[in-house]
């Protein structure tokens, strides 16, 4: 991560010194500072919200029927026997958020899980075997219907939006089982 | 259509009363319960900020600066000669790293090519079917205060490279009508 990073910057100022115009780096670096803020207070918002419903749902018992009925399935992935409950809890809530399409409300979710997976991590600054899996899980879309794509398509005047719901199911099962598979050989590498 | 649209306008709300109603009826303090959720949200928000923020910055650099057009260039014309649109290119690299970047990118293409060209429809599935793998892997990782990455990134992205190639085959082969 760090050195994607360090690469892009690296690599931009690069082109911007050599091959563009150096004197136009500062004024984008504001502006996109700047939209980070704008990113940020957008996001708050609605994740202060999600965080607020999923506290009441949290604390009631109704979770644990949601956390027992992905144990059959979904929890085959992970190491199970290094999930605490309230682990699998968030695991299983931010499943079902992102099958939902509730994005924002996911990422609530997936933080919580993380959070409650580090606590039974060995290593402190390297992610479990259980968090790398999960964190894939969430980088494949699971989001049952892609709503936000079928609208745009909609809004550009597409003669049949919402035909990419089939091929976008195909894709996601490919990513998902390709990323599963790899991160299970690369856990094993990466030690 | 507009009963299937309706159902799914009314799965978010529909959420929202399941949880206050189960709340209510296990005699939950629920107003209190959601106040410190948000407490906890805020926390959350503070410490996300910081890796959201390096990543918009150097984005909008990498984009801003033509260094992303330079990146590509060596490899585009091998793409073209395999049968892909030279306009769909960028988005491969754009939509690991960031939602806002990959969606704009996206509505520019359907604005030029339309959302039933070939490029659209390639654009509209990696879209439906990937999410930002960088950038999801810095927040859920940068959430616990983790710097390494192990191997989720390597296996990330190979997944979307898996996908990238499903939706073209998809799309170019003409197996399912899109």
């Amino acid at each position: 991560m760090s050195k994607i990073w360090a690469f892009m910057m690296i690599f931009s100022m690069a082109v911007a010194i050599f091959l563009g115009s150096p004197g136009d780096v500062i004024s984008y670096i504001m502006e996109y500072s700047k939209i980070s803020i704008q990113n940020i207070l957008e996001l708050a918002g609605i994740m202060c919200f999600w965080s607020g419903i999923f506290n009441i749902f949290e604390n009631t018992s109704a979770v644990t029927k949601v956390s027992n009925f992905f144990n059959r399935f979904i929890f085959k992935i992970f190491d199970n026997t290094k999930l605490s409950k309230r682990a699998k809890e968030y695991m299983s809530l931010n499943i079902v958020t992102n099958i939902l399409g509730i994005g924002n409300a996911a990422t609530v979710n997936g933080i919580n899980a993380m959070r409650e997976m580090q606590k039974q991590n060995d290593k402190k600054d390297v992610p479990s075997d259980n968090m790398a899996t999960f964190v894939l899980v969430n980088t494949a879309s699971l989001q049952l219907i892609p709503t936000s794509m079928i609208a745009m398509r909609a809004m550009y005047k597409s003669a049949n939006p919402s035909s990419i719901i089939v091929p976008v199911w195909i894709v996601t099962i490919i990513s998902l089982i390709t990323g599963v598979t790899m991160i299970k050989i690369l856990n094993k590498k990466f030690r | 259509m507009i009963k299937i649209s309706y159902i799914i306008s009314a799965i978010i709300p529909t959420m929202i009363l399941t949880v206050l109603f189960i709340g209510l009826k296990e005699k939950k303090d629920i107003f209190k319960l959601f106040i410190d959720g948000v407490i906890k949200g805020l926390k959350v928000i503070y410490n996300i900020f910081p890796y959201i923020f390096a990543i918009t910055v150097v984005i909008g650099l990498i984009r801003s600066t033509n260094a992303l057009d330079i990146l590509i260039y060596p490899i585009r014309p091998i793409l073209t000669k395999l049968g892909i649109d030279e306009n769909i290119v960028p988005l491969f690299i754009l939509r690991p790293l960031s939602g806002s970047a990959s969606t704009s990118y996206v509505m520019e293409l359907f604005k030029k090519l339309g959302p039933d060209s070939n490029p659209g429809k390639i654009a509209s599935i990696i879209m439906g079917g990937t999410e930002t793998t960088i950038y999801c892997t810095t927040i859920l990782l940068g959430a616990v205060g983790i710097k390494k990455a192990r191997g989720i990134l390597i296996a990330g992205l190979m997944a979307d490279f898996a996908a990238i190639i499903t939706a073209i085959l998809l799309v170019n082969l003409n197996i399912i009508k899109i």
